[in-house]
């Protein structure tokens, strides 16, 4: 008789803990559960710009519903081949500004990278010497995303990279317009859309073809 | 080593359960009930699987206790041992005080009742094990391979993301990164599926390894390969909450041992994962889960190595009055105690202000950073 509502007691306290951590599990899901991209800013009630209207005549308005980095301006999604590559202001390491809309005739490749990545640091002097080559209408840009601008400082601080064509993400601000679930993560540009994303590393003969493909049918 | 040439008897046995009181029994089911539990709020963020993406909220700079990937694309929290090695490799730029304080924190509430009771992985390799086949019994081999964890942990955990600037367990050898992180984003995402190669095939036959000997043996990847366990185990002589053995009432019968599936060699050293098998195996009621020891009793680790010197000193001199409790006097005892609990205070001082140090350098940030946009090393691809 003793035992009897001890054992009814923790029962109880066993559904109770049960349907506390359901409880959670849903308000985790519901609440904070977000995937690429649910976490960035949603600004404007502007329609998604993927896609924009690539075959407008070139000028500086070519894509006026442009999503923008700098300014918050449109919905950040995961960017596919024919969207827009949404506009962004970036101070380089030597102090210069990459401003995406100023290579709109150009082929860029954006590589987003962290000096905690292993892959990304091994493929860099690829990418470098692919830069170095200054072929005519492409443009390289690193786009670092780690912890503080310090780490990248302190990386390239015994490196011999041209720091003009590298830049710190401060406040993932560029990254949460380019979102990825991983690093290295490239995309090339051609004329302003999106050409190719290209997940993960590659080697010098991949990127050149990559960028040799681009470049003729710009 | 297998079933039937060992004098123990076998810890999971038909026989053995059938003895289980409903005490025992009750206990079990709740800890079965927590390793689910914890397994799907560590895993709650179901869209993921369906759309082979990770989470990426701010939760993600907070740890959970036991092994679970950050890159699963249902975990919405980080795994403490890929967020350390994910610290070491940039700790040339800051110190990981966030993430060894969280650690220590951990280690210091509860020890390794983690691996028993909140480890995703853990209960994974608990389910593997019910599958029928032959079974091998922890032996005197098994407890020297049990040390295999502490050279993982030193080599894969610290030694390579220190010089080679890798994270060395997560890219080489964990199963738990493969099974929750590689396969599901391999089999949703084409890209990634094009990028695996050597390595990605090399964790992929590891991981059917483990799997393997799981199902061959009680909890093989935790007792002999798991770094995280390792720490844990460092804790386990001074976490507050766990298991306890009651001195005044323990006779030193090891039935508690023989009944343990893990290579313990008393309960609460560093291979106990503080399942509460044992307590329904203790003939006089010794073991039970508590914060602090029952009526001014030590835990058994403390007490036990010096009960059983004391024991033999007067068994040897036969002089000197008997001491008080489990072979202690009550000095000792209280000595014993205090120096437990003045180790506790310094150790909850010190992961305090590590992880309010770590806050304020910005840490979490840097722990968050990692796990939502993975380094896809990190799962053996790239």
């Amino acid at each position: 008789m003793k035992k009897k509502p001890m054992k009814v007691m923790k029962r109880k306290l066993t559904v109770l803990l049960a349907a506390l951590t359901l409880v959670a599990a849903v308000v985790l899901v519901s609440g904070c559960g977000k995937d690429n991209g649910d976490d960035l800013p949603i600004v404007t009630a502007t329609p998604t710009v993927a896609g924009g209207d690539p075959s407008a005549t070139p000028t500086p308005d070519r894509f006026p519903n442009r999503a923008n980095a700098d300014t918050g301006k449109g919905t950040p999604k995961e960017l596919e081949a024919g969207d827009v590559a949404p506009e962004f202001s970036l101070t380089m390491m030597d102090g210069s500004t990459f401003r995406m809309s100023e290579h709109d005739d150009e082929v860029v490749l954006l590589n987003f990278w962290a000096t905690w990545c292993g892959p990304c640091v091994n493929e860099m002097p690829d990418l470098m010497q692919l830069a170095s080559e200054n072929i005519p209408g492409f443009t390289i840009c690193f786009i670092s995303i780690d912890d503080s601008v310090s780490d990248v400082k302190d990386f390239l601080s015994n490196k011999s990279y041209n720091s003009s064509i590298i830049g710190y993400d401060k406040g993932a601000r560029i990254c949460s317009y380019y979102p990825t679930g991983g690093i290295p993560y490239t995309v090339i540009v051609v004329n302003g859309v999106v050409k190719e994303t290209v997940l993960g590393s590659r080697s010098y003969d991949k990127y050149k073809a990559l960028v040799t493909n681009a470049l003729s049918g710009k | 080593m297998i079933s039937n040439d060992s004098q123990n008897e076998k810890p999971d046995s038909p026989k053995q359960q059938a003895k289980a009181s409903p005490r025992g029994r009750r206990t079990q089911r709740i800890r079965r009930y927590t390793q689910l539990m914890a397994a799907v709020l560590f895993n709650c963020h179901f869209t993921g699987f369906a759309k082979g993406r990770i989470y990426q909220g701010k939760l993600k700079g907070v740890c959970t206790p036991g092994l679970n990937c950050y890159s699963c694309p249902g975990a919405v929290a980080a795994c403490p041992l890929g967020s350390l090695q994910g610290a070491l490799v940039s700790s040339k730029y800051r110190f990981p005080y966030y993430i060894l304080g969280t650690l220590l924190l951990m280690g210091l509430f509860l020890g390794r009742f983690i691996c028993g009771f909140l480890c995703p992985f853990g209960l994974l390799q608990e389910l593997l094990h019910k599958l029928p086949a032959p079974k091998i019994r922890k032996s005197r081999v098994t407890r020297i391979l049990s040390y295999g964890k502490y050279v993982i942990l030193a080599l894969f955990v610290v030694a390579i993301p220190l010089w080679k600037l890798a994270p060395g367990f997560c890219k080489y050898i964990c199963p738990a990164g493969t099974f929750e992180a590689g396969l599901p984003l391999t089999f949703k995402n084409k890209a990634l599926r094009e990028l695996t190669g050597t390595l990605f095939s090399w964790k992929v036959m590891l991981l059917t390894v483990i799997v393997v000997l799981c199902v061959l043996c009680f909890r093989a990847f935790c007792r002999f390969l798991c770094p995280l366990g390792a720490i844990y185990s460092f804790f386990n002589p001074v976490s507050l909450f766990g298991v306890r053995v009651d001195q005044t009432l323990c006779t030193h019968c090891d039935a508690c041992v023989h009944r343990c599936p893990m290579d313990i060699k008393k309960v609460r050293d560093h291979e106990c994962i503080q399942c509460g098998l044992c307590i329904d195996s203790c003939p006089t009621g010794a073991i039970h889960f508590g914060v602090k020891d029952k009526r001014g009793t030590v835990s058994l680790d403390a007490a036990a190595s010096v009960a059983v010197s004391a024991e033999k000193t007067n068994s040897t001199s036969n002089t000197g009055p008997t001491p008080d409790i489990g072979g202690l006097s009550a000095e000792n005892v209280q000595a014993r105690r205090k120096i437990r609990l003045a180790i506790a205070i310094a150790l909850l001082a010190a992961g305090i202000a590590l992880v309010a140090i770590g806050l304020h350098a910005g840490n979490f940030r840097s722990v968050m950073n990692k796990a939502i946009r993975i380094c896809y090393e990190c799962i053996g691809i790239g």
